[in-house]
């Protein structure tokens, strides 16, 4: 107990901020020492240049439409996957064929490598949708697998109950099904929703539709502009944590507003 | 109310074969045999949450189960009351604190169930379960070890109340405890072996 508990406060020590913002200012020191060392910027710029590069960026309008264009399509992919595997976890729940039959393909999609997908995509889509159907791919399988996990965990002496005391269809959702589903559902939209940015920018890295992040960071590489490729391989990170602490904090309002409510 | 030729089997064990008891048609029953033996199973099957392999139970058609299970089955997303009001209709919203009170848990009306203590939550339980038999018109409670957990002023509280209110209506009443059953039952059936057989019907007097 007492072991638990001291190994509880170390674990809390490691999260404290001031200790996230060390490690983070370590690892920028390590790389300007690495590029000082290197001394071509071409080869490895310092933190400081590709900071100065970003904000150049930033000052501009197309920055901003790029940014914007990846987004949406990363987005569509995201919701129209995570829509698809949560409905097709309820139809495999509910009827065995379909789960016979979806085992096969989400086992396929599981297995198979992103960048397969990407060069098969292409030659059916159209560059620009590319990004959205990679991402789709790959969010279906991890919101499937979840949300089904989710239906078997829901409690069955609860159920039984529910149906002893006749409670309509609605309440059995409310009280038997959701709650089971929650935990299920976060997990899965925190990790899809990583998988899906990074898979749709290696898409757009390959596909290389007009205004998006993928094909700056192609053509960075291309005409060697490091600067650039660091610049935006860093909006790529920090879109993608952006994004993930914006879906944990609405769907933690999500669940705070859901206990007030049962709370009444 | 009978109970015809009921045979039930359940993962190769003839829980119970041919089983026929004819009960009156109100007042409390209680099924008083050892662990084990299959007094629960019987119950699933008058509440209709167990179809027997045979046989079929005669008198209760049309009659809603009130259950109090072995295990509270309370939501752990709602408080006190709304597990009670959880099952009734909006016009019998106001029995679920009023019985929650009758129980002795004026004040606790909001708490979820994991801030209750187990003899709290059991009377939950009940409370759910006799708001629901007060409700509906036509009705059977099935009380599985009701006063499981309960100390013995909450015990005593809450058989006064299940005698009160399931007195008009046909019941079931499981204990161990064979105190319990006659203080708290109108008839006290003796259930043994494998497969379980009726070894006596008992009169409590009081």
């Amino acid at each position: 107990m007492k072991d638990s508990i001291i190994r509880e406060q170390t674990k809390q020590n490691r999260r404290h901020p001031a200790v996230q913002l060390g490690a983070v200012l370590f690892w920028l020191l390590l790389w300007q020492a690495a590029s000082t060392a290197v001394g071509l910027p071409l080869l490895l710029p310092s933190p400081l240049r590709v900071l100065a590069r970003l904000k150049e960026l930033g000052s501009t309008w197309s920055f901003w439409e790029t940014v914007l264009c990846s987004l949406r399509r990363i987005l569509i992919g995201f919701i129209t996957g995570v829509t698809a595997g949560a409905l097709l976890a309820v139809a495999a729940w509910a009827i065995e064929l379909v789960e016979a039959l979806a085992r096969p393909m989400l086992g396929v999609l599981k297995a198979t490598p992103v960048a397969s997908f990407i060069i098969l995509a292409l030659v059916w889509v159209e560059s620009d949708a590319l990004a959205s159907l990679i991402s789709f791919i790959m969010v279906l399988p991890v919101v499937y697998h979840n949300v089904r996990e989710g239906l078997d965990a829901v409690d069955g002496q609860l159920l039984e109950m529910a149906h002893a005391f006749s409670l309509s269809r609605w309440k059995i959702v409310r009280c038997c099904y959701l709650p089971a589903l929650v935990p299920f559902v976060l997990s899965a939209l925190t990790s899809a929703l990583g998988l899906a940015w990074k898979s749709g920018i290696a898409a757009e890295v390959l596909g290389r539709p007009v205004r998006a992040i993928g094909r700056q960071i192609y053509d960075a590489k291309i005409y060697l502009e490091t600067e650039d490729l660091f610049a935006w391989t860093l909006v790529v990170i920090l879109l993608s944590i952006l994004l993930e602490k914006l879906v944990t904090a609405l769907l933690g309002r999500l669940s705070r507003s859901r206990a007030r409510r049962a709370k009444g | 109310m009978k109970l015809e030729r009921l045979t039930v089997r359940y993962e190769g064990l003839t829980v119970m074969q041919d089983l026929t008891l004819e009960l009156p048609d109100r007042g409390m029953v209680c099924l008083f045999a050892p662990s084990g033996s299959g007094k629960t199973t019987l119950l699933r099957v008058v509440g209709g949450l167990l179809r027997p392999d045979s046989g079929r139970v005669i008198g209760l058609e049309g009659k809603k189960p009130a259950f109090v299970f072995q295990e509270d089955r309370l939501v752990p997303g709602l408080s006190a009351e709304q597990n009670v009001a959880l099952v009734l209709d909006r016009e019998h919203q106001p029995l679920a604190g009023e019985f929650l009170r009758k129980l002795g848990l004026s004040g606790w009306e909001d708490a979820f169930p994991a801030e209750l203590s187990g003899g709290m939550k059991r009377r939950v339980a009940i409370a759910r379960a006799l708001a629901y038999g007060q409700q509906c018109k036509e009705v059977v409670y099935l009380l599985d070890e009701p006063l499981k957990g309960l100390d013995e002023q909450a015990a005593a509280t809450a058989l006064e109340l299940i005698r009160r209110q399931t007195a008009d209506a046909p019941g079931f009443f499981i204990t161990h405890d064979y105190e319990e059953a006659q203080a708290a039952a109108e008839w006290i059936v003796c259930l043994e072996g494998r497969p379980m057989q009726v070894m006596q019907i008992v009169r409590p007097s009081r």
